[in-house]
């Protein structure tokens, strides 16, 4: 353990209120308080340190001035570490910065909301108003490009909004003066829409909160869906990756899940002896997403599905695919195998 | 890495907007990336990053709207991440985990700071530790007594006093008629911070006392 030991009689100061140091404690036994006045209230505040823990770490990494007195309390001993001795220690275990993190984003949060407290009467941010008058302020001065990009997010925001026809007119406008222009600059720019805009009605996300938790919720529930495969429980597994299938389709934020849940749902499929439905679930899957990773373990589980409905032929050609197609993989050896026991050759 | 998590931008592309919900934080690999906010009509850089500097992480800690506008200067490469692939992508990398540990250190105190303005009674004392505050993040003392100068704007002043830009004129306008302050179009010039810092100190002391 780097850093020296100091031993404190009690009443001792380690730092002051307003110092500035780059020195970051732990206490090693005694008892040490933190002495400050809460802002809110102005009253004073004391926390007490418990044997083990650090203290000092927010001031010494923002180099900023101590934010409390540190008071000792009984005789301790306290080991005394730098910035740089700190930084040494804990990014040999992450599991400490991550403890750290979680502490510091608690904090962040909580003055974030007695800020926004303070706010709530006076400075109304109206978020969408705001958004959208920072795309008029770019299209005033000719940005296009930057216009274009506000309104855009206007519209995948707020697709019912105040100013959402505004918006799509001054996006078309855009596009207009663009092309009038014809300089090359804009034929990139114009590709974007296409990809960007949301066209489709049933993209419509109400708030940010909702678009986070929606695909947080499809992740985890992924995961359970997984795990629940695992554990061989096939029905219930398919019957979670059915329903993720439909939220996530439904949910743009979440559209890298939909390919991964179909394979799922196939290998579900599968195990359940439900063939004929898994064959149509991967050749859907591989139409649609001919570039996904999964792609040549669907063809593999095609030809799966095929020789237990007993189609040699088919079947052989399947396996044979999944051993054309590179990069080679595990999967290689099983569709070799395969095809052995369906007294094909290969080379 | 760069296969999983990185985008690419053109010079002059938006990355986020100011006012955009976002949930996604970047890490700078390649280019260099300005950040910057419409003050009074007018488009103002507040900070450029470089390659390995970390933006938009606010997005972890909380549900607000970007507080500016992220648009790349060269061609840029980021990596894009999110609260659900962060604490992942903490195991492999404790050192970004440590910077992402200082860069909350100072967003506490940034945040505790403004928060300071917002708890004074009345708008003249806020006006004026919206200045002091200013003055720290630049390391002028606050007990400076030659004029010191604000590349600043009513509405920044507005915003960090957190109250309507009308109310904090007419008290800018009392600042200027008697000689405190001189209003340009581009900035502030503060005669005496040392005055403003008293008039500060006083209304936090009265308000103690009250308590």
């Amino acid at each position: 353990m780097p850093g020296i030991l100091r031993n404190y009689k009690a009443g001792s100061i380690i730092y002051f209120i307003g110092d500035i140091g780059d020195n970051i404690y732990v206490l090693k036994s005694g008892a040490v308080s933190l002495i400050y006045h809460s802002i809110d209230t102005g009253e004073e505040v004391r926390d007490t340190i418990k044997n083990g823990e650090f203290f000092g770490v927010k001031s010494a990494l923002a180099k900023r001035p101590r934010e409390e007195t540190a008071l000792v309390i009984k005789p301790s001993q306290v080991l005394v570490l730098t910035t740089a001795e700190f930084e040494l220690l804990v990014t040999k275990s992450v599991s400490v910065i991550q403890n750290f993190l979680r502490v510091f984003s608690n904090q962040l949060r909580r003055v974030g909301k007695q800020v926004h407290s303070f706010l709530d009467d006076s400075d109304t941010g109206d978020n969408q108003a705001e958004l959208f008058k920072i795309g008029e302020y770019y299209l005033k001065n000719h940005k296009y490009k930057q216009a274009q990009y506000v309104y855009q997010a206007y519209l995948r925001y707020y697709s019912k909004g105040n100013f959402a026809g505004q918006a799509q007119e001054r996006i078309n406008a855009i596009a207009d003066a663009m092309e009038g222009k014809g300089t090359g600059t804009y034929a990139t720019i114009s590709q974007e829409p296409e990809q960007e805009a949301p066209a489709a009605p049933e993209i419509q996300i109400d708030t940010q909160t909702t678009e986070t938790r929606e695909s947080m919720d499809i992740a985890s529930k992924y995961y359970d869906g997984v795990s629940l495969f695992s554990q061989e429980k096939y029905e219930e597994a398919f019957n979670l990756f059915k329903a993720l299938h439909a939220a996530s389709s439904a949910d743009a934020s979440s559209a890298e899940y939909v390919p991964k849940i179909e394979f799922e749902m196939g290998r579900c499929l599968i195990a359940l002896k439900r063939y004929p439905e898994a064959v149509s679930i991967f050749t859907g899957m591989i139409k649609k997403y001919p570039k996904d990773e999964n792609l040549k373990d669907a063809l593999y589980y095609i030809g799966i599905a095929y020789k237990h409905q007993g189609d040699k032929a088919k079947a052989a050609s399947f396996f044979q695919k999944v051993l054309k197609m590179l990069p080679e993989s595990p999967t290689d050896r099983k569709a070799k195998k395969e095809l052995v026991a369906l007294g094909v050759a290969t080379s | 890495m760069f296969e999983r998590f990185g985008v690419t931008f053109e010079p002059d592309d938006i990355i986020f907007c100011e006012y955009e919900p976002g949930k996604d934080f970047y890490i700078l690999q390649e280019g260099r990336v300005k950040v910057t906010k419409i003050v009074s009509d007018m488009e103002k850089t507040l900070d450029v990053f470089h390659p390995g500097d970390i933006f938009g992480e606010m997005a972890i800690i909380e549900d607000q709207p970007r507080s500016a506008t992220a648009i790349a200067i060269d061609k840029v490469k980021l990596l894009k991440l999110n609260k659900e692939n962060f604490s992942m992508l903490l195991q492999g990398t404790p050192q970004l985990a440590f910077n992402i540990l200082k860069i909350f250190s100072n967003r506490i105190y940034d945040a505790k700071r403004r928060l300071l303005i917002l708890t004074l009674p009345d708008i003249e004392s806020k006006v004026c530790d919206a200045f002091l505050m200013l003055a720290e993040n630049q390391h002028i003392s606050p007990k400076s007594t030659n004029p010191v100068t604000f590349d600043t704007k009513v509405d920044e002043i507005a915003h960090w006093c957190g109250e309507k830009v009308v109310k904090v004129k007419e008290v800018l306008g009392t600042f200027s008629d008697t000689g405190k302050i001189q209003i340009y179009e581009d900035r502030i010039v503060v005669k005496n911070l040392y005055e403003m810092f008293r008039i500060v100190r006083n209304r936090r002391k009265a308000q103690t006392k009250e308590q």
